[in-house]
């Protein structure tokens, strides 16, 4: 997938050197001040896409960014039609990385084109990116040029494999939900759902729901979205628009939701899962690299216990030669065998080759 | 846990199930869902063709590259059936609804495919429900294009026909006007004729003594007198010709006369042949509000009904054969009704004489296009209405426009 990685920090930013005709993906982090760059020549390919924070090695970087120079076999494309990626380079892919807005209202369709167009030994991750800090400034870039209104994906031949988890736990539910624009939730049971959410935190959790906290409760108490196979699916709420709630990620127009419960105890049994799932189908940690994708809520959560989560990560993927990742708005997984889903609140762990 | 799963999932299957009347789209909707929601990686939809009396796929939905091995399910399948592909380690779901086969494909480690099955069968019944009404709501529309085509058709025909009908029905026409000039000129023919006669035996008789001034005197009086009286003839035979042309023109326009008026004009046409053969004809004017009506035509619905009139009584012999017209007016409309003494039509006729090509009259040159044009004439271009019933004496034709839709 990549040929080096390496994390830049705020003093090392001015020290990057972009060697033409190659192509870069810088993931940045929200706090990272891209004008301390150096320009880099016209020939080469820079993309970009921002996330609350990137991670190197156990450690949380708010302000860095890691450059991730791509491999020989891998390519970049930013589609926005079906058409953008060539059939060769959708069946030749053994490891498609997909970056979205996090708020983007066609995530499901880039999903399910992504899943039909692609073999079947082919491993999907992917983040949803975007900013916590409401600086508005692009989330996905080319050439310093911002591109929306599509998915960056990441092509790549050489395989993969990918493990993901979430851990919270059922509460109480279902509940029957009518959503517009994919992720305004407009009403639960009948009711509007910001009112209706209010009642049931505050029923079952003697916690009060405002339009300020509606994040920081709904990290804690997320909705579920139902499906029988591998990983429920959660949709974090993240905003107030009006009476509806604006949640982290697609939903379909009908949907049955439960209640969920989040809490660090449970939490920290996702990245153990997410690592034993992604080390199923590998032989040796020796050449590959581990890639982390977490979800920015897990971070809030856990507070100063999310260093541990790393920790525990690094020391489950232990043999691997380098472990970065980021924190993101919402993960992507799928380890060909099952349709692919965008979760909230997960550890994805990709267990990439390392050409480094 | 699981009855909880269940139904969610049924539910948004359910509601996922007949948001289209098109089949494909609904069926489209459905397959996407419930593959999210079950985790099959592909399914297709396998339609029936009674036309071929097979089946092909209507839509497809998951990973395009296992298309191939979505195969139609083994003929002895009955409704369900699930097989597993040990060499690929998957499992397929074949369905039948509204006589088609869904076919979905799950990964074997992980499928629970009686739950799954569990699930289709608890909403099945409204699944075929609404392919049922996609489909009969295909055969509804494509009848109703059909129909429409059907219906462009046979008015294109009718099209055809009545302009047939119309030149067929100008030429009788024709015939019957030359038929009336001939009437018409007759007499002042004759008269021409005898003057000149009169005048050639007198001549030739030396009736005039043209070596005196009495005599040459009494010659210039009597050629005087005799070109006089054929340039009255002559004169008559012009305004016949006129009368004829007026009533030929092809540009139709509207004129605002009396019905009083028009039937003056009509009689002067046919007048003289109804003289000729004894037929009285009695006027009676109630109204004499002006109406506008296209008069060339209405003159020739009422030449018709006279004319035909006039046959009849020949063709009886009816004693003091009498038509007595009436016009009247009602409110806001204007009637004129002709009756004759003739006898009436007969009931088993009556009903049928304002049908095209309806004539009792075959062996002379009837056409039955006659009443037929005149309905045509009265109803869509006059939007009035005419009728025929018999009276004590003979039948009665009653002409009714409306002053408001002219």
């Amino acid at each position: 997938m990549f040929k080096t990685v390496t994390l830049f920090q705020p003093h090392e930013l001015s020290s990057l050197v972009f060697d033409p005709e190659k192509t870069y993906l810088l993931m940045l982090a929200q706090g990272c001040d891209t004008r301390l760059l150096p320009s880099a020549p016209e020939s080469t390919q820079i993309y970009s896409i921002t996330t609350p924070a990137v991670i190197w090695q156990t450690i949380l970087y708010h302000d860095a960014l890691l450059c991730c120079e791509l491999s020989a076999g891998s390519q970049i494309v930013f589609c926005q039609k079906e058409k953008d990626a060539s059939p060769d380079l959708l069946l030749n892919s053994h490891t498609i990385m997909m970056f979205v807005h996090w708020l983007d209202t066609k995530i499901y369709n880039y999903l399910d084109k992504l899943f039909s167009l692609t073999p079947e030994e082919v491993t999907i991750m992917g983040v949803g990116c975007g900013r916590t800090d409401g600086v508005d400034t692009p989330i996905m870039t080319h050439n310093t040029r911002e591109i929306s209104n599509g998915a960056l994906v990441l092509f790549s031949s050489e395989p993969s494999s990918v493990g993901s988890a979430h851990s919270s736990d059922f509460h109480s539910g279902y509940f029957i939900a009518k959503t517009e624009k994919s992720n305004h939730i407009m009403t639960i049971n009948g009711e509007e759902a910001f009112g209706f959410y209010q009642k049931m935190i505050q029923k079952n959790f003697n916690e009060e729901v405002t339009h300020e906290n509606i994040f920081e409760i709904g990290l804690k108490y997320p909705l579920g979205l139902g499906g029988i196979n591998g990983e429920q699916a959660l949709r974090v709420p993240a905003s107030v628009d009006g009476n509806a709630i604006v949640v982290a990620g697609p939903m379909d127009e009908e949907s049955t939701l439960c209640l969920m419960k989040s809490t660090p105890e449970v939490l920290s049994h996702a990245p153990l899962k997410a690592c034993s799932d992604a080390r199923l189908n590998v032989d040796s940690l020796s050449t590959k690299e581990c890639f982390v994708v977490e979800c920015a809520g897990r971070h809030a959560l856990l507070g100063a216990d999310f260093k541990q989560e790393l920790e525990a990560i690094a020391h489950s993927m232990k043999g691997v030669s380098t472990m970065y990742g980021l924190l993101s708005l919402g993960e992507i997984a799928n380890n060909a065998d099952k349709y692919i889903e965008y979760f909230n609140e997960s550890c994805v762990i990709g267990v990439l080759h390392a050409n480094q | 846990m699981q009855i909880n799963e269940q139904l969610l999932i049924t539910y948004e299957c359910v509601s996922s199930i007949g948001t289209s009347l098109e089949l494909k789209t609904m069926i489209e909707h459905f397959l996407k869902v419930f593959s999210r929601k079950t985790g099959s990686i592909a399914s297709v939809y396998w339609e029936y063709d009674s036309v071929s009396r097979g089946y092909k796929p209507l839509c497809y939905y998951g990973k395009q590259s296992l298309q191939y091995t979505m195969a139609l399910p083994p003929q002895e399948l009955e409704n369900y059936a699930t097989v597993h592909d040990f060499e690929n380690e998957k499992e397929r779901l074949y369905v039948k609804v509204a006589g088609d086969w869904i076919v979905f494909l799950f990964q074997s480690k992980q499928t629970n495919l009686e739950f799954i099955r569990s699930i289709i069968n608890s909403f099945s019944t409204k699944l075929e429900n609404a392919i049922n009404a996609c489909k009969n709501h295909l055969e509804l529309v494509t009848m109703n294009q059909n129909l429409e085509t059907r219906i462009e058709e046979e008015v294109e025909k009718n099209r055809q026909k009545d302009k047939h009908i119309l030149q067929q029905s100008r030429m009788a026409q024709m015939g019957e006007m030359i038929s009336m000039i001939a009437h018409q000129w007759r007499q002042p023919l004759g008269s021409i004729s005898a003057v000149v006669a009169s005048m050639k035996l007198k001549i030739l008789l030396h009736k005039f003594d043209l070596t005196s001034d009495e005599g040459r005197d009494a010659y210039k009086q009597y050629t005087q007198e005799s070109l006089n009286k054929i340039e009255e003839y002559v004169r008559f035979l012009t305004n016949t010709i006129d009368d004829f042309r007026n009533f030929f023109k092809p540009d139709k326009h509207k004129e605002n006369i009396s019905l009083s008026k028009l039937l003056e004009r009509t009689l002067e046409i046919i007048g003289k042949a109804l003289e000729i053969n004894g037929i009285t004809v009695r006027v009676e004017v109630k109204s004499l509000r002006e109406i506008m009506v296209y008069a060339n035509e209405l003159t020739q619905v009422i030449l018709n009904v006279l004319k035909n009139a006039e046959d009849v009584f020949k063709e009886r012999g009816t004693p003091q054969a009498t038509i007595s017209i009436r016009i009247t007016e009602e409110n806001e409309t204007q009637i004129i009704e002709i009756e004759d003494n003739a006898g009436g039509i007969p009931d088993t006729i009556l009903p049928h004489i304002f049908e095209p090509y309806f004539s009792t009259k075959q062996e002379k040159n009837g056409t039955g296009l006659g009443l037929y044009m005149s309905k045509t004439i009265i109803e869509e271009h006059c939007q009035g209405k005419i009728t025929a019933q018999n009276t004590a004496l003979g039948a009665k034709f009653t002409i009714i426009l409306n002053e408001v839709t002219q």
